[in-house]
């Protein structure tokens, strides 16, 4: 078999295995005394999956031979891959169980759309992409965007607190604690992929910043993400309120994959759908 | 009080007082943030003149009663717009209102003696105690050593240790980068000059004015400081996917040029992330397309045009338009062309390219006459024909080598292909500085948020003749565990040393 197609075979896995951890987690939020044994269950599903994604994107890389994202399918499984790294990495030393449902189910939305509307074959690139600051910019876009994603999640169940009621998840103060530790981490390697694209453009294009669609929104996405840190630190801001910039922030960066590619017109046109 | 009594009270200095508090506060600066991302995002869903007015102008067609209205808003200079202008640079006030104080404060504090504990420790963070054989004065040593800011307070007996003092430090820088890098940016708009020009293989092309199809130049832009230089392109080579995957995409252009400057001449290869740089200006390769040799010849058969004509690609296949104008006729003489790389008639789309490569060049024609409306002396677009009050005389389809006689004895020949680059040549002084500020707001950023700042006061409680009791509690805003890890570690350290 094809190795691209030996690819495609693992993410279709790796949908499958998310949606068992996606039963597991469901159950486990409704409480009772099985709740903790679930959430493992689901916790190694998602662990199960996250290697088998690994394997995926490898593969990718390798029937392309490049890195695996210089098109939209390609970065929503490395994006993806990235989520779910986030969720695991930090549930090892934190107990963020109960974020199992609200990190999934986006995980699996996105793995669907990728595998459905957004798929493309493997091959090179255009020559725009060939650079070694596609590298870094995305790969540090990426990292980015797998953290947002977990600060999301949490931002998410703050919203909702008090609307629904599940007995797995802790005090809001705590969940408000680790929601603006993801973004601190996330926030600088945002940054970071900003000027390196920056650095790219003027490489590709001759201006560093030429408020082209994407670039503009990736500003846009800096911009309220600065808007909430701050708002941690201003009095009367915390909790719901940070919590509701946190989430519109996210939606900035779904606009800026979903909108902005497939949408409107711009130099960034790496669809390739 | 109720508030219009405050009002009452306030003077004109107290006004500019309030309103310079309210301008640098915390909550101010977060809306002012929420805005300005608020306000960009019309400039990334309208067509911006700064990037293509072509599109601008497709919207003025297609909706012009909108677009009278969001011209007025400026929404299609969203980015230079007054409103958004605004924002920004209140926010840059607000900025610089909020660390000069920061600034003041910090300074102080650098240098400031450290405040003594507080008397009652168990109400404050990671409360504990242990035990220890070794004085307050000898842990002060300890902890030095471990880079702790120290203060020793015999009247109390009791030792307070501060770090992270870089937390604050690097914030700070943070916020006094990101003010240069706008203003880095501000002052280069003003400044630089950027341009386009579209080159035919074998033809040059020379730094001025005259020569660009399109420049933008800032408001203090000097068109004399422009240096001096020419290149010529000498060949210019695409390579296309030719397999099943991707079939059509780009896979390389490169531009070979000879370049000149005052004194010197040398080759230099330019491919896409890789520009020319002469003197701080750049020359990037940006796009291409094809440029039909083209004869024209009269009733007399005598040779009235003789030219490579860039057409414009319309699409990844490089269908591509173009035109053809003859003026210095007795009825001119116009041609509308459609260039096929690789052409195929379909039975149904009709003439359509289907490879981007030139596997099969054909050229469709249309025949104009009538007055053109060259003589007027109004600047006209080369690549379009007003065919309003012109008459067809002929429809032609022409493969390399072909030669069409017209109705009127003119015929037309199409002797080969060239190929043309565009690029993009840009001058840009605050590049530099927008890049270093960047840098500094990335380092200062780091350190603001991974350095924790915290505090630890121990207390000796209670005393016998060898073993000390000692309370130890800390604060600290950001990170606890770090102040949990801090205090093991100290005590650790403590233990090491009996
Ligand atoms: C262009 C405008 C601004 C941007 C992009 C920005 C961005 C940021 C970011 C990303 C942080 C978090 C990093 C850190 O905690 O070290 C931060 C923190 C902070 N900013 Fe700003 N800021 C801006 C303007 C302002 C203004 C106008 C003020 C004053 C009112 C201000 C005051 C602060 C303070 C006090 C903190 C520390 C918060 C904390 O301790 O967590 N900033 N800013």
């Amino acid at each position: 078999m094809e190795i691209g197609n030996l690819s495609n075979l693992f993410v279709y896995a790796t949908i499958l295995i998310l949606l068992l951890a996606l039963i597991t987690y469901s159950v486990a939020l409704g409480g009772g005394e099985k709740a903790p044994k679930n959430e493992n269950i689901g916790t190694a599903f998602s662990w199960l999956a996250f290697a088998v994604l690994f394997v995926a994107v490898v593969l990718r890389g390798i029937s392309s031979q490049r890195v695996p994202w210089g098109n939209m399918y390609e970065f929503a499984i490395t994006s993806s891959l990235a989520i779910l790294g986030s969720f695991l990495f930090i549930s090892l030393k934190k107990e963020i169980k109960y974020l199992g449902v609200f990190v999934i189910l986006p995980t699996v939305l996105l793995l669907g759309l990728a595998v459905t509307v957004l798929y493309t074959e493997a091959g090179p690139l255009v020559p725009a992409l060939r650079s070694g600051w596609l590298v870094v910019h995305v790969a540090a876009a990426i990292i980015s965007y797998g953290a947002f994603s977990v600060n999301f999640a949490l931002s998410t169940i703050i919203l909702l607190r008090g609307r629904l009621i599940f007995s797995r998840i802790p005090k809001s103060e705590r969940l408000d604690e680790l929601a603006y530790r993801t973004a601190l981490f996330a926030f600088p390697i945002w940054t970071f992929s900003v000027i390196a694209g920056a650095i790219w453009a003027e490489n590709a294009w001759g201006r560093y910043w030429g408020w082209d669609p994407k670039e503009t929104w990736a500003l846009i996405t800096w911009l309220i993400y600065a808007a909430y840190l701050h708002a941690r630190a201003t009095r009367g801001w915390s909790g719901k309120k940070s919590a509701a910039i946190a989430v519109t922030a996210y939606a900035s960066i779904v606009f800026n994959f979903f909108g902005v590619n497939l949408w409107i017109t711009g130099l960034h046109s790496y669809a390739g759908v | 009080m109720t508030e219009s009594q405050i009002q009452i009270k306030l003077g004109p200095l107290g006004w500019l007082r309030w309103t310079w508090r309210q301008l640098t506060s915390m909550t101010t600066a977060l809306w002012l943030l929420l805005l300005l991302g608020l306000a960009a995002i019309p400039g990334s869903i309208l067509p911006q003149r700064s990037a293509s007015l072509i599109r601008v102008n497709d919207f003025k067609e297609n909706n012009p009663r909108l677009f009278e209205i969001y011209d007025q808003l400026g929404l299609f200079d969203v980015f230079s717009s007054f409103w958004f202008t605004a924002i920004y640079i209140l926010l840059m006030i607000s900025l610089a209102g909020c660390i000069v104080p920061r600034i003041k404060v910090h300074t102080k504090n650098l240098f400031e003696p450290i405040q003594t504990a507080p008397e009652n420790l168990e109400s404050q963070l990671a409360y504990k105690t242990f035990e220890a054989n070794l004085s307050l004065t000898e842990i002060d040593k300890i902890a030095k050593k471990a880079g702790w800011r120290t203060k020793l307070n015999q009247a109390d007996d009791s030792l307070t240790i501060e770090k992270g003092y870089s937390r604050e430090t690097g914030n700070l820088l943070f916020h006094i980068a990101i003010l240069f890098l706008t203003i880095a940016v501000g002052f280069s708009a003003l400044l630089n000059y950027r341009g386009t020009i579209l080159l035919i293989e074998e033809n040059s092309f020379a730094n001025t004015l005259t020569q660009y199809d399109d420049f933008r130049g800032g408001s203090f832009f000097n068109v004399e400081s422009m240096p001096e230089f020419s290149f010529r392109l000498d060949n210019f080579e695409v390579e296309f996917e030719r397999g099943p995957n991707q079939t059509g995409s780009p896979r390389e252009f490169i531009a070979d040029l000879t370049v000149t400057e005052e004194t010197s001449s040398y080759q230099k290869t330019v491919i896409v992330n890789n520009p020319l740089v002469i003197d701080g200006t750049k020359a990037f390769l940006t796009g291409h397309g094809y440029a039909p040799e083209i004869r024209v010849y009269d009733d007399r058969d005598k040779l009235v045009f003789d030219n490579a004509v860039p057409f414009l690609p319309q699409d990844a296949s490089f269908s591509s338009s173009g035109v053809v104008k003859i003026p210095d006729t007795t009825a001119q003489l116009g041609l509308l062309g459609l260039f096929l790389p690789t052409g195929v008639l379909d039975p149904e789309l009709g003439p359509i390219s289907v490879f981007p490569d030139l596997d099969n060049p054909l050229i469709f024609f249309s025949a104009w006459t009538g007055d053109l409306g060259m003589d007027t002396g109004i600047a006209q677009n080369v690549y379009r024909l007003e065919t309003d009050g012109l008459t067809q005389i002929g429809l032609a389809q022409l493969a390399v080598g072909d030669r069409w006689e017209l109705e009127n004895g003119y015929a037309v020949e199409f002797v080969a292909v060239k190929r043309f680059a565009s690029f993009q040549i840009s001058y840009d002084p605050g590049r530099t500085w927008a890049f270093l500020a960047s840098i500094l707001a990335m380092v200062g950023l780091m350190y603001g948020l991974f350095v924790t700042r915290r505090r630890i006061w121990m207390r000796v409680i209670l005393e016998s003749n060898s073993q000390s009791k000692i309370e130890i509690a800390g604060f600290t805003k950001q990170s606890e565990e770090q102040l949990n890890r801090d205090i093991k570690s100290l005590i650790n350290k403590v233990k090491a040393r009996e």
